[in-house]
C-alpha cells in the first residue's frame, strides 16, 4: 500500500496549488480581466487528483467533499455553472475545510471538520443559478479529423467550441523538438502561444521519422491575425495552419469548413520543419469556399508545398541535433523528511570534528617532523578534504531550503478571508517570495506571520469610511517583503492603515500595571511601540472574532525568539506600521561565537550578537539596582555570564568585555572573560535530564574533542529584562519549554 | 510473447534471447501524482518479474517512449496538457508501440472521456479506487499476451 504520509503530504500540495488557482481566478476577477480558463481547470485537475488519492488512501471525508467539489469545478469549466462570487466564496471556504480534515486525518484528536453543511451550501448555491444558455451546442466540429476529435477529451473539446462559438481561429500548429529540449522548447512556446490565444490541446504525433525529436500539433484559438501568429512564432521549427474559418482574417465566409489530413502532408511538413511554412489564410478559405466535402489532402498538400517560406530566423534543422541519450531522470523529486536530513548535518559536524583534530594532529606532527614531505602533503590533504565537508555541509543545507512564497500564499488567504469578515478592503502585495529558508523555519514562523496580518487587519486598516475621510486611497494595503542579507532573512509585514499611538500605549501599559507611571514617563516613542510585545498588553480588550484568540504580540516574539529571530516594529499614526523580523536562514547549522566565562567555555548564536565592546569598569552605572551601561546613550542592562551559573568569578582588571546581544526587541549586555573564536557549529539537543537546565539550549562540539554548551539567549535574555523592566530582583527561574 | 523480444529477435543469438524472455517485464506507469505512481507500483511490486519506469506527464512519458519500448503502459486520464488519450493515440498509431497493452486509469465520472478512451484503444479500463487484485490480474493477463 502507499504510504498514507506520502498521500497526505501530496494532498496538502493538492490543496495549496487548488488554493493558488483560486487566488489567481480572485486577483484576475477584482482586475476585470476576462478569468484565464486554464486557472479554472488548474483547481478542477487538483481537486480531481486529490480524489483520486484521497479515494486510494480512504479519507472517506476528503473523497465524498471533493467529489461533489470536483462535480461544482467541473460544471464551471464546460460552462453549466457561473463561477460567481458566492461559488469563489465556497471554494475558498473548501480550502479551510480541506486543511481541517487533512488536520483530523494527521491527527484524530483534531475536530471533525463540518463537511456535510458544507456540501448542503455548495448544492444550494448552484441550484439557486439560473442554468447558463449554452449556444456551443450549436457549433459543429464535423471539418475536424475524427482521429484528431475522438481523443479531445469533454473538457478540450468545449474549450474547443468556446473558442469557435467566440469568433477565434483555430490553428494547428505543428512543432518538432528534439528530445534533450523539449522541456525548454514548450516552455518557451507556451509563454509565446499564451500571448497568441489558448492552447486547446498538444497532439503528439507518432509519425515522426526521428526517434531523437518529439513531433507535436498543438491545437490554439486566437482572435489574432495569421501573420501576428507567423510572426510571433518566427524561429521555432513550426508550420502553422488554419483548420476553420471565423475570427478576423476570414470572419465573412463563416460556415467555410477546413479538413485535416496530417498523414499524407507528411513528406513536406517533415521538410518545411525548419522554417514556417506559410498558409495565407483568405487564400486557402476562398479555394475552400462552399466545397466542404472536397476538402482534401490533395489540396492541403499543394498549397503547404508552394507556401514553404524558410525563416532566416529558424530553428536548427533537426538533422543538426545532438546525438540521443538517455533520458531516464528528466524530472525527479523525492521528498525526505527533516529528521532524516538532521542526521546527515549531525555527521557532517562529526566529521568536520574529527578533520579538525586531525589537522591538530598533523600539525603537531609538522613541529618535530618538520623534514618528512609526507607530513607537509598530509597538511595541504586535511585542507582539502576541509573544504569538501564544508562543501557536503552547504550542500545539505541547501536541501532544508524552500522558498516562502508557499507561506505567502496562505496568507493571501488570511488576508483574503478576514478582509471579507471585517468588511474592509485589502489588497496584499508580496515580493521576494523566492527568498529561501529552512523549511523548519517556515514552518515555525507561519503562525506569528498570520498574527501580524490579522492585527494589522483588525487594528491597523481603517474602514472604508475612515480611509476616505482620512484622504487615503480606499483599499488598504499590506506588504509582504522577504529578502535575504547574508546569513539572515529579513521578513517585513507593513500595512498602510493608522499606525499606532506610542502615547496611548505608554497610557494603557500604566492602567494594566505593566509599567509604573515614572517608568511610563521616561519611556522613549520606540521603548513604547515594544510594550506590545510584553506579555498581557495585547489580548485584553481585543474583542474581535480573529484576534481573540488568545494569542498576542508577546506569543509572536517568544516564537520569534525560540528561532533566534529578531523583532522590531515601527509606526506612524495615520501613516501604519512596520514589523521587522531578521531570522537566521536556519538553525541546523549555526555561526557560533566561542566565549569564555567563568573559566569555562560557551558559545552563543553569532547571529544574535550585535555588537562586541571593551568597557571600563567605572563606565557602570546602576539604576534601581540594576547595572547597566550606556551605549549610544540608551540605558543597556548587563548580565554576568559568571553570576548566571553561579561559576568563580574570574579576577579582572577594570576591562570588561560586553557582547551586545539582541532577540526578539530586546538589547541586553552579557559580560564575559573573553571571545575566543567564530565557528561554524552543529548544535546537538542536550537529551533527556539536561534539557531543562536553565540558560542553555544545546551542546556542539568545538574539536579537539571539546564540548561547548550553546547558551540560551533566549532565557537569558528575557528574564534579565523582565527583571530590569519589572524592578523585581528575581534570581533567575527560567522553565525552558 | 512479449513485443520486446520481437526486437531483438532479428540478433538470433539464442543467449539474448532467453536472457531477454527472463527480463522483467518493463511497465511505464503515467501518473502525474506521485502518491498513485506509488501506489501502483506497490499493488504491482508484490506480483514480481516487473521493472517499473515512471513518467509524472504526458511529455514526460513522450520522452521515455522514444527510447524504451514498454511490455506495458499504465496511464491516468487527466493530465494537463498531453492528456492519457492523447498518449493512448500517440501509442497506438506508432509503429513501434502499436500492440503495447495501455490500462487506463480513470475517476469516476467524466464518461465521455472514458468511452473515448476506449475507442482510441485502450486494453483495459480502471476506475480509481479500484480493487488491487483486479489491477494485479488485468496487469498479468496483458503481460501474458494471447496465446501464440
Amino acid at each position: 500500500m502507499t504510504s498514507q504520509l506520502t498521500a497526505i503530504s501530496e494532498i496538502q500540495d493538492l490543496v495549496e496549488a487548488f488554493s493558488r488557482s483560486l487566488l489567481q481566478i480572485e486577483s484576475e476577477r477584482s482586475e476585470g480581466g476576462e478569468s484565464d480558463p486554464d486557472l479554472v481547470n488548474a483547481a478542477f485537475r487538483a481537486v480531481h487528483t486529490l480524489k483520486g488519492i484521497a479515494s486510494m488512501v480512504e479519507v472517506d471525508e476528503l473523497v465524498v467533499m471533493s467529489h461533489e467539489l470536483e462535480n461544482c469545478l467541473d460544471d464551471i469549466r464546460l460552462g453549466k455553472r457561473l463561477l460567481d462570487t458566492a461559488s469563489l466564496d465556497l471554494l475558498f471556504a473548501a480550502v479551510e475545510l480541506y486543511t481541517a480534515s487533512l488536520a483530523h486525518a494527521v491527527d484524530p484528536s483534531r475536530p471533525v471538520p463540518d463537511v456535510s453543511s458544507f456540501l448542503s451550501r455548495l448544492k444550494e448555491t448552484g441550484a439557486a443559478q439560473a442554468a447558463p444558455t449554452s449556444t456551443e451546442e450549436e457549433v459543429s466540429l464535423d471539418w475536424l479529423h475524427e482521429d484528431v476529435r475522438s481523443v479531445l477529451t469533454e473538457y478540450e473539446e468545449f474549450r474547443l467550441r468556446e473558442n469557435i462559438g467566440n469568433g477565434k481561429g483555430i490553428y494547428s500548429i505543428h512543432v518538432s523538438f528534439d528530445l534533450l529540449d523539449v522541456d525548454g522548447g514548450i516552455e518557451r512556446l507556451k509563454t509565446k502561444l499564451k500571448t497568441l490565444g489558448e492552447v486547446l490541446t498538444y497532439l503528439p504525433s507518432a509519425d515522426a521519422s526521428r526517434d531523437d525529436r518529439i513531433d507535436l500539433d498543438i491545437l490554439v484559438g486566437s482572435a489574432n491575425e495569421f501573420d501576428l501568429l507567423r510572426e510571433t512564432l518566427k524561429g521555432e521549427a513550426a508550420s502553422i495552419e488554419r483548420l476553420n474559418t471565423g475570427g478576423p482574417s476570414v470572419a465573412h465566409e463563416a460556415a467555410v469548413p477546413a479538413a485535416r489530413a496530417r498523414e499524407s502532408t507528411r513528406p513536406e511538413r517533415a521538410s518545411a520543419a525548419g522554417g514556417v511554412s506559410h498558409q495565407s489564410a483568405p487564400t486557402a478559405a476562398s479555394a475552400r469556399a462552399g466545397d466542404a466535402s472536397e476538402m482534401t489532402a490533395v489540396s492541403l498538400e499543394s498549397e503547404q508545398q508552394s507556401k514553404v517560406a524558410p525563416s532566416p530566423a529558424a530553428a536548427p534543422a533537426p538533422g543538426a541535433a545532438p546525438p540521443p541519450q538517455s533520458i531516464r531522470s528528466v524530472v525527479q523529486t523525492v521528498r525526505v523528511e527533516l529528521s532524516r536530513l538532521d542526521a546527515l548535518m549531525n555527521l557532517v559536524g562529526e566529521l568536520r570534528v574529527i578533520q579538525g583534530d586531525f589537522a591538530r594532529t598533523i600539525s603537531r606532527a609538522e613541529d618535530t617532523l618538520r623534514t618528512v614531505p609526507e607530513v607537509k602533503m598530509l597538511h595541504h590533504q586535511t585542507r582539502q578534504m576541509a573544504r569538501r565537508i564544508d562543501e557536503l555541509r552547504d550542500r545539505i543545507l541547501d536541501v532544508r531550503m524552500v522558498p516562502v512564497g508557499q507561506m505567502f500564499d496562505t496568507l493571501a488567504r488570511v488576508v483574503r478571508k478576514l478582509s471579507r469578515e471585517h468588511g474592509k478592503d485589502v489588497r496584499l502585495v508580496v515580493s521576494g517570495e523566492q527568498t529561501e529558508l529552512d523549511k523548519l523555519i517556515v514552518e515555525e514562523l507561519s503562525d506569528p506571520l498570520m498574527h501580524m496580518i490579522r492585527n494589522a487587519i483588525d487594528h491597523g486598516i481603517e474602514s472604508v469610511d475612515r480611509r476616505s475621510a482620512a484622504g487615503k486611497s480606499l483599499t488598504g494595503k499590506i506588504t509582504l517583503t522577504a529578502r535575504q542579507r547574508g546569513n539572515s532573512v529579513e521578513i517585513r509585514v507593513e500595512d498602510d492603515g493608522a499606525g499606532m499611538d506610542w502615547l496611548a500605549l505608554r497610557e494603557r501599559a500604566v492602567l494594566k500595571d505593566l509599567v509604573s507611571q515614572e517608568e511610563a514617563e521616561v519611556m522613549t516613542a520606540s521603548e513604547a511601540l515594544r510594550l506590545i510585545f510584553a506579555p498581557g498588553f495585547s489580548t485584553l480588550d481585543d474583542l474581535s472574532q480573529s484576534s481573540g484568540r488568545g494569542v498576542g504580540m508577546d506569543v509572536v516574539k517568544t516564537n520569534i525568539m525560540r528561532l533566534s529571530g529578531q523583532i522590531d516594529v515601527e509606526s506612524e499614526v495615520g501613516r501604519g506600521t512596520t514589523f521587522r523580523l531578521t531570522l537566521p536562514v536556519t538553525l541546523a547549522i549555526i555561526q557560533a561565537l566561542v566565549i569564555k566565562g567563568g573559566d569555562q567555555m560557551f558559545c552563543v548564536p553569532l547571529g544574535s550578537v550585535l555588537e562586541s565592546l571593551m568597557f571600563d569598569r567605572s563606565e557602570i552605572e546602576t539604576i534601581e539596582g540594576f547595572e547597566v551601561i550606556s551605549l549610544r546613550s540608551e540605558a543597556l542592562p548587563i548580565v554576568y555570564l559568571d553570576r548566571i551559573f553561579g561559576l568563580p568569578p574570574v579576577s579582572k582588571d577594570g576591562q570588561l568585555y560586553v557582547i551586545v546581544v539582541g532577540l526578539a526587541e530586546h538589547r541586553v549586555g552579557l559580560v564575559v572573560d573573553d571571545l575566543l573564536e567564530q565557528k561554524d557549529v552543529v548544535i546537538k539537543p542536550l537529551g533527556p535530564g539536561l534539557d531543562m537546565v536553565p540558560g542553555v539550549a544545546g551542546a556542539t562540539e568545538i574539536g579537539a574533542g571539546k564540548t561547548v554548551l550553546l547558551l540560551d539567549l533566549a532565557a537569558i535574555v528575557s528574564d534579565a529584562v523582565r527583571d530590569f523592566g519589572a524592578g523585581d530582583r528575581r534570581r533567575m527561574e527560567v522553565v525552558r519549554t | 510473447m512479449r513485443s520486446s523480444v520481437r526486437g531483438v529477435i532479428g540478433v538470433c543469438v539464442l543467449d539474448q534471447i532467453l536472457y531477454t524472455l527472463h527480463m522483467p517485464a518493463k511497465v511505464l506507469v503515467v501518473e502525474d501524482s506521485r502518491a498513485m505512481r506509488e501506489y501502483v507500483t506497490s499493488v504491482l511490486e508484490g506480483t514480481g518479474g516487473m521493472d517499473f519506469d515512471y513518467a509524472e506527464s504526458g511529455f514526460h512519458a513522450l520522452q521515455l517512449l522514444s527510447h524504451v519500448s514498454p511490455d506495458l503502459i499504465i496511464t491516468d486520464i487527466n493530465m494537463p496538457e498531453v492528456s492519457g488519450l492523447e498518449l493512448l493515440r500517440y501509442v497506438r498509431k506508432s509503429e513501434r508501440l502499436k500492440d503495447v497493452p495501455v490500462v487506463v486509469i480513470s475517476t469516476d465520472g467524466h464518461p465521455v472521456d472514458r468511452e473515448r478512451a476506449k475507442a482510441a484503444g485502450a486494453s483495459i479500463m480502471l476506475e480509481k479506487p479500484f480493487d488491487p487484485e483486479v489491477l494485479k490480474r488485468a496487469v498479468s493477463g496483458l503481460l501474458e499476451g494471447p496465446p501464440g
